[in-house]
Formats: C-alpha cells, sequence, structure tokens
C-alpha cells in the first residue's frame, strides 16, 4: 500500500513535471475552440459572432438567450455542452493522439510508423468509452437530483445544501470518469481489440481507482473554485459584477481544466505502465 | 513529419469549418439578432452607469444627469435601426421592431434624466425623436405619450397635458387584457384629466371633465369588446356615474356589471367593486333618511372583502354618512378603522386621517386630533388633507380664543408649507403650498408677507387656476396699503393670464378706479 502510493505519485509527479507541449497540443486543440467560443461570446453584438456561437446557443435552447445580460447566465450551460461534445467527440481522436505522444518515450514501436494506426485504432474504443462515461454521467444526475437533492436540501439550511450538492454530484461525476479513464491508454496498446480495449481499460480502472480518483482531484484543484463560482454564482457574477465576468471565469476554468485532464492522462499512462513493469 | 502533416490537414478542415460557418452566419436574421444584443448591451451598460452614479449620490446635480444621458443617447447614434419593407418576413421585422424599441427606450431614459436635470425642452426632443421613429408601433407611440403627458404635468404645462392625453383616448383604442389583474392605462386618462382639474382646483373644468369621461366610456362600450374589458370599462363609468350622483344610470350599470361577473367566471375579482357600487347606489337612494341600512353594506363589503381596495373606501363612506347625520362616536370608530388598516391607501387614508382628526377634536380629545393634523403633511404630502391640517390647528386655537396660540400655530403652519415646497420644488402641489402661505400671511395680518408671497406666485405659478385668486386677493392688498401701481400690475397679469376668466369684467372696472401710474413699488412679475 505504502509502496503503491509512492509509484502514484512518482507517476503524478514525474507526469507534471514534464510537461510538453506537443503532448499537451491535442487538448490545447479542444482548449482552442472553447477559448474561440468564449471570445466570440463576449462579442455577439457581432453578426460573425451571433452566427457561430450565437446559432450553437440557439440550436441548444432556442431564441430566449440570445439577448443581453440573459445570455450570460444561459452561458455555463451552453460552454458545459460544448465541452462536452468537444471532449466526447473530437476527444475520440485527440486523448488517444495525446496518450501516444505521452507513452512514446516508452514504447519504441509509437515512435515509428505504427504511431498513426494505433492512434487510429484507438478512437472507436475511446468514443465507446467517452459516450459511457456520458450515459452513466447522466443516469447518476437524474437519480442524484430525483432521491437525493430533496434529501439534501431537507436536511441542511441553504448555502450549506447548495454547497453539499455540488460537492457531492462533482465528487460522484469524478468517481465515475475515473472508471473509464485505462480504455483509451488500453486501446493503444498493440494487437488489442475494441472489446478487449474496453474490457481492460475498465478492469484496469478499477484496479488503481483511488490513485486516479486523486489524480482527477489534485489536478483539478485548480479550476474547482472558477468551476464552483460559475455554477453557484452565474446570477452574482452577472448582477454585482458584469455579466462579462461569467465568459472570463468560464475561460480559465477551461484552460485550468484542460491541463489538469492532460495532466491526469498523462499520470494514470505512467502509473499503468508502472503497473505493468510491476506485474511482469 | 507524417505526424505534422496530420496536424495540418486537421487544421485545414478545421478552418474549413470555420469559414463555413463565418459565410452561414451572415444569412437571415443574423445580423439583426446581433444588432438587437448591441442595441441591450449598450442600453444594461447605460443602466448600469448610472446606478453606479446614483449608488454614490442618490441625487445628482444636473450636470451629473446630463453626462448620464450621454450613454442612453450612445445607443440611438450607434444602432440603425434596421428599415422594414414587403419583402421583410415576419421573424426579421419581429427583430427590427425590438431594435426600434429598444433605441426608442435609450431616448425615453436620456428624456427622463433630461427632465430629472431641469431641462425639459431636451427631454421633450428627445420623447418627439421617438414618436417620429415610432411609426405606426403603437405601443412605442403610447409609451413615448404617457412620458410626455408627465412630463408636461410636471413642468405645469396643464393645457398641453390635457390636449395630448385627449389625443391619446382618440388614437389609441384600448387594449383587451389578459386577465383582471391587468388594465390598459388609456382607460385611466378620463379620470387623471379629472383628477388633474381637481389638484388645480378648477371645480368647473372638472366637472366638465368628469362628464367626458362618461361620455368616453359609453361610446368604449357601445363597441363590442372583451368581456374583460367589457367589465372594466362598466366599472369605470359607475365610479363615474357615482361621482356625479347619477343614480339611475349607475343603477343599471351595476346590474349590467353582475350579470357580466355572473356569466364569466374570470370576472370574480369584480365582486368587491359591484358590492361596494351597490352600497354607494343604495346610500344614495335612501342615506338621507335611513343611513343605518347603507352602513351596514358599507361594513359588510369592509368584512367580506378585507384586502380589497374598495374595504377602505367602503368604511370611509360609512364614516362620512354617520359624520352627516351627526353620528360622530359611530362615525369617528369608522375613521378609526380606516386610518388603521388603510393607511397606505393614497385616496382615502390622507381624508379619513382629517376628518379623524376633527371628530376626535369635537368629542374633546384635542391633543390626539393635534398629533393627526401634524403627522399629515409629513405622512401624506401633496395632498388636500396636508394643505389643509396646519390650518386647522390654528383655526382651532382661534375658534377658542387663543390669540397667541392661534398665531403661533399659524407661523409653524408657514414653516411647514415652505418645507413642503423645499422637499420637492416641482411637484404639482406647490403652487398651492404657495397659496397657503399667502392664507397663512393673511391670517396674521402680515399685508406684506401677503404681498411678497403673491410676488413669489407670480414669479413661479403663473398660469395656474389659483393665481386668479392670489392676484386679486394681492391686487386688493396692495390698493389697501397704498400701492396702487403693484395692484395695476396684479390686475393686468390677471388679465393677460387669465382673459377667459369670470373675473375679467370686475377686474377690468377695478383697473379702471386706480389712479394713474406712479412710481410704486414693482413686482416681481
Amino acid at each position: 500500500m505504502h509502496r503503491n502510493f509512492r509509484v502514484a505519485r512518482a507517476c503524478g509527479v514525474e507526469a507534471a513535471r514534464d510537461f510538453q507541449w506537443n503532448e499537451y497540443a491535442p487538448f490545447a486543440w479542444i482548449l482552442g475552440v472553447q477559448l474561440l467560443f468564449l471570445l466570440l461570446v463576449l462579442n455577439l453584438g457581432t453578426t460573425i459572432a451571433m452566427g457561430t456561437a450565437g446559432a450553437a446557443v440557439k440550436l441548444l435552447q432556442g431564441d430566449a438567450p440570445l439577448h443581453y445580460p440573459t445570455f450570460f447566465l444561459y452561458l455555463p450551460n451552453a460552454a458545459s455542452w460544448l465541452e462536452l461534445v468537444l471532449y466526447t467527440f473530437a476527444g475520440a481522436y485527440l486523448i488517444p493522439l495525446s496518450i501516444a505522444r505521452i507513452q512514446a518515450p516508452m514504447d519504441p514501436d509509437l515512435q515509428g510508423p505504427g504511431f498513426k494506426a494505433r492512434v487510429r485504432r484507438a478512437w472507436p474504443p475511446t468514443l465507446i468509452a467517452l459516450l459511457l462515461t456520458l450515459a452513466l454521467l447522466a443516469g447518476w444526475q437524474w437519480l442524484f437530483n430525483t432521491a437525493l437533492v430533496p434529501l439534501i436540501r431537507a436536511s441542511f439550511p441553504g448555502l450549506q445544501a447548495t454547497a453539499a450538492i455540488w460537492a457531492g454530484s462533482l465528487v460522484v461525476s469524478y468517481c465515475l470518469s475515473a472508471l473509464f479513464i485505462y480504455v483509451p491508454i488500453l486501446a493503444l496498446q498493440p494487437g488489442t481489440s475494441l472489446v478487449k480495449a474496453l474490457r481492460e481499460g475498465i478492469r484496469e480502472g478499477l484496479k488503481l481507482f483511488k490513485w486516479t480518483v486523486l489524480y482527477l482531484f489534485i489536478f483539478a484543484l485548480p479550476a474547482l473554485p472558477f468551476l464552483m463560482a460559475v455554477q453557484l454564482g452565474t446570477s452574482f457574477l452577472a448582477t454585482r459584477m458584469r455579466p462579462e465576468m461569467i465568459a472570463v471565469v468560464l475561460a480559465i476554468y477551461a484552460i485550468l481544466i484542460s491541463v489538469a485532464t492532460y495532466l491526469t492522462y498523462a499520470a494514470a499512462a505512467r502509473l499503468h505502465w508502472a503497473s505493468q513493469v510491476e506485474e511482469a | 513529419m507524417s505526424r505534422l502533416g496530420g496536424t495540418t490537414r486537421d487544421s485545414r478542415s478545421w478552418l474549413a469549418l470555420l469559414a463555413l460557418a463565418l459565410v452561414l452566419s451572415g444569412c437571415g436574421d443574423t445580423s439583426l439578432r446581433a444588432t438587437r444584443y448591441r442595441a441591450e448591451q449598450l442600453l444594461w451598460h447605460a443602466d448600469l452607469e448610472e446606478s453606479a452614479v446614483r449608488l454614490r449620490d442618490e441625487n445628482p446635480d444636473s450636470t451629473t444627469l446630463l453626462g448620464l444621458r450621454a450613454p442612453y443617447l450612445d445607443v440611438a447614434k450607434k444602432v440603425e435601426i434596421p428599415p422594414l419593407s414587403a419583402a421583410t418576413s415576419k421573424e426579421e421585422s419581429t427583430l427590427a421592431i425590438d431594435v426600434m424599441r429598444l433605441v426608442g427606450n435609450a431616448n425615453l431614459q436620456a428624456a427622463r434624466l433630461a427632465v430629472q436635470a431641469n431641462r425639459p425642452d431636451l427631454g421633450i426632443e428627445n420623447m418627439k425623436r421617438v414618436q417620429a421613429m415610432a411609426g405606426d408601433d403603437t405601443l412605442m407611440l403610447r409609451r413615448a405619450d404617457f412620458f410626455l403627458v408627465g412630463t408636461l404635468r410636471q413642468y405645469r404645462r396643464y393645457e398641453e397635458a390635457v390636449a395630448l392625453m385627449k389625443t391619446m383616448l382618440e388614437r389609441y383604442p384600448p387594449i383587451s387584457p389578459q386577465s383582471t389583474h391587468d388594465e390598459d392605462a388609456i382607460l385611466a386618462i378620463p379620470e387623471a384629466i379629472v383628477r388633474l382639474y381637481r389638484d388645480l382646483n378648477d371645480s368647473t373644468r372638472a366637472n366638465a371633465a368628469l362628464d367626458d369621461a362618461g361620455a368616453y366610456y359609453r361610446r368604449v362600450l357601445a363597441t363590442p369588446h372583451s368581456p374583460i374589458l367589457d367589465a372594466q370599462v362598466r366599472a369605470r363609468l359607475i365610479r363615474v356615474e357615482l361621482e356625479q350622483g347619477d343614480w339611475s344610470r349607475g343603477l343599471n350599470d351595476v346590474a349590467i356589471l353582475r350579470r357580466l361577473a355572473s356569466a364569466s367566471p374570470s370576472l370574480k375579482d369584480l365582486e368587491p367593486e359591484i358590492r361596494y357600487s351597490e352600497a354607494k347606489l343604495h346610500m344614495m337612494h335612501t342615506g338621507r333618511e335611513n343611513p343605518s341600512e347603507s352602513v351596514a353594506l358599507f361594513e359588510k363589503v369592509a368584512k367580506d372583502f378585507p384586502k380589497s381596495p374598495f374595504a377602505g373606501r367602503a368604511l370611509m363612506d360609512a364614516a362620512t354618512l354617520l359624520e352627516l347625520h351627526n353620528r360622530l362616536p359611530e362615525a369617528l370608530n369608522y375613521y378609526r378603522q380606516v386610518t388603521s388598516s388603510y393607511g397606505n391607501q393614497p385616496d382615502i387614508a390622507p381624508p379619513a386621517f382629517f376628518r379623524r382628526a376633527m371628530l376626535e377634536d369635537k368629542l374633546g380629545n384635542w391633543e390626539q386630533a393635534k398629533n393627526l393634523l401634524d403627522g399629515i403633511p409629513v405622512r401624506y404630502p401633496e395632498t388636500m388633507a396636508a394643505l389643509e391640517a396646519p390650518i386647522a390647528i390654528a383655526n382651532r386655537y382661534a375658534r377658542i380664543g387663543q390669540a397667541d396660540a392661534a398665531k403661533q400655530a399659524v407661523r409653524k403652519a408657514i414653516l411647514t408649507y415652505q418645507g413642503l415646497i423645499e422637499q420637492d420644488t416641482t411637484s404639482g402641489y406647490t403652487p398651492l403650498y404657495r397659496w397657503s402661505i399667502v392664507r397663512c400671511y393673511g391670517l396674521l395680518g402680515d399685508q406684506q408677507g401677503v404681498l411678497r408671497a403673491v410676488d413669489e406666485m407670480v414669479r413661479r405659478d403663473m398660469g395656474h387656476p389659483i393665481m386668479e385668486q392670489a392676484l386679486l386677493q394681492g391686487a386688493q392688498i396692495a390698493h389697501q396699503t397704498k400701492q396702487d401701481d403693484r395692484a395695476r400690475a396684479y390686475l393686468q397679469n390677471f388679465l393677460v393670464n387669465y382673459p377667459r376668466s369670470p373675473f375679467v369684467p370686475d377686474v377690468k372696472k377695478q383697473l379702471a378706479r386706480l389712479p394713474a401710474r406712479g412710481t410704486a413699488t414693482k413686482t416681481g412679475s
């Protein structure tokens, strides 16, 4: 146990210390789209922004949000949808790409022509894993809102209940995500199949569950206050400060969570490699 | 190298998608939506700027207020109202109207600030701009007109205000509301004209306006409308008829209103008003001989609908009826109920406080009466009760022979009126406060004080109906104190400003009797 912790810590520290732009670049692409969206949102009075970011929001929520400053109250929701779509669909290709670059120094085959084929093979299981994560998260949210939220509201006073609901929802969501983090890592292994990648990935997720959850929380820690501010204090930011502050806070959150996601995958890839070496 | 190539191809696809989005963004109503958003943004930031200034200083000076107009005017400068053509789709025309309303609203806010900064000329200019840009948009035109009426009234351009209100009645047919809780503001205009004349102490024109109001409501009822609008108009007509003392018509309209209300469940909210009107009609018919029956009906209205505004009115009417029949303790009891339970109802609370004070005094509780009278100008400024209460205290002391106390009360009354004027220098009540000061100086026998106060009124309140009396009184006292030039100036002012007054022949006679022009004291005019 003590040794496992030392290994997990070493993997996490090395992931953070050995940050490589080349490895982070696929996440930067996702981040770039998110920031572009927020930039457009800040200029929604222009035709270009209204035709792109505005049109996307209209597609989701109709014409009602396309007013100032109401738009910014809908923005956290729209931004989280964008994040989900980008990390699920673009991420299905970009996450294995980043992991392949992280694993390349440990896997000589990934330094040669096999790189592209293995990344290409990895996206279907990754996509399925990400969709499964989404489905589980949606199921959990439904269960949480119908069964637990009324209970929490009845047990705690206003602000405490709101904070408890937010924290409870977040902890379980991170735990569910931790189960599927190893699917793209396993999907990049030579000679793996879609089913095998999913099965082995989930098994690895269960095996290294506590360390993975730990990575998720530690790396996401700097982003969480911003997430909390934007999710619980939307009206406060819009009315007491300026509505545009919501977009700024969302941009900071997007940057921090993008780096955190990269670091989580980098640490998990190293932990998986260390665990394989140990088994061998 | 191949990885780099792959990334470049990815980048190209992203760029192609983005370019497609940019091309598509220019299509359809996107540009109109963007314009609407920009207008909303500018208006919101103008509001924010004003709120920030008002947080620092609740009553900013006129320079600051005029400075605050700039962000509102920017909306009109930076946002172009999209033109509408026959080819414009419904969606696009809705958006274009939204933009026009936002720009119009910004202009109205700029007008509001100009009016607050004592620059009605700028305000009226803004409002006229709104009227010009509104085209056929009745909503915007109505808003601009209502705003203009308010401004004209504030600046005592009463004739223009009434003329505009009359044209509004012609131009804007009343709109059927969704529920009985909403009512088209147009319906309130006829009674607003009546109130305006009453506030001006001009009972002749108030009565004529009341007749006009009745005629307007009957005209509206002559065309078919939704049951809610019909009921609302008829309810207003009944109020007019009650004020006119037209018992037979009132009874007939109440019966129609009751039938309407029973036929439609959405009109059940009218029940308190119907019951109150029935009680009032009953009072008009049998109140003189048998007040107890009417009092019982009024009390039942108050008991059955304690939260309705008609509950307070019913209690007030019961009290007035009992007072007329000299049943003072019972009347006092009802006045007490009104003042304790309906103190926030502006139409009945001030007179109820005043009448209660009078009865408390009659029944031997002067201290309580004095406290009530002292409190009226503080609690209900800009009411007739606030005008009468300070003088009532002085009159009471004079009545019981306490001349010194009476004089002291009159001096205190002058200070009260001066305080009320300072509280709101643009209030429509300031001419009446100044007239009360003239009366106070008259009670004190201070003829110079009277003349000073009349001069102040000549400077500030010319055109107000109360000025007729002020000028006549000023001329009389100036003549008595051998200031015939001053008297002549007052009378000439009268002829110039009130050519249609019934006193004109008398004034001309007085002028003819005055000795030839000398070099006496000048008036402020």
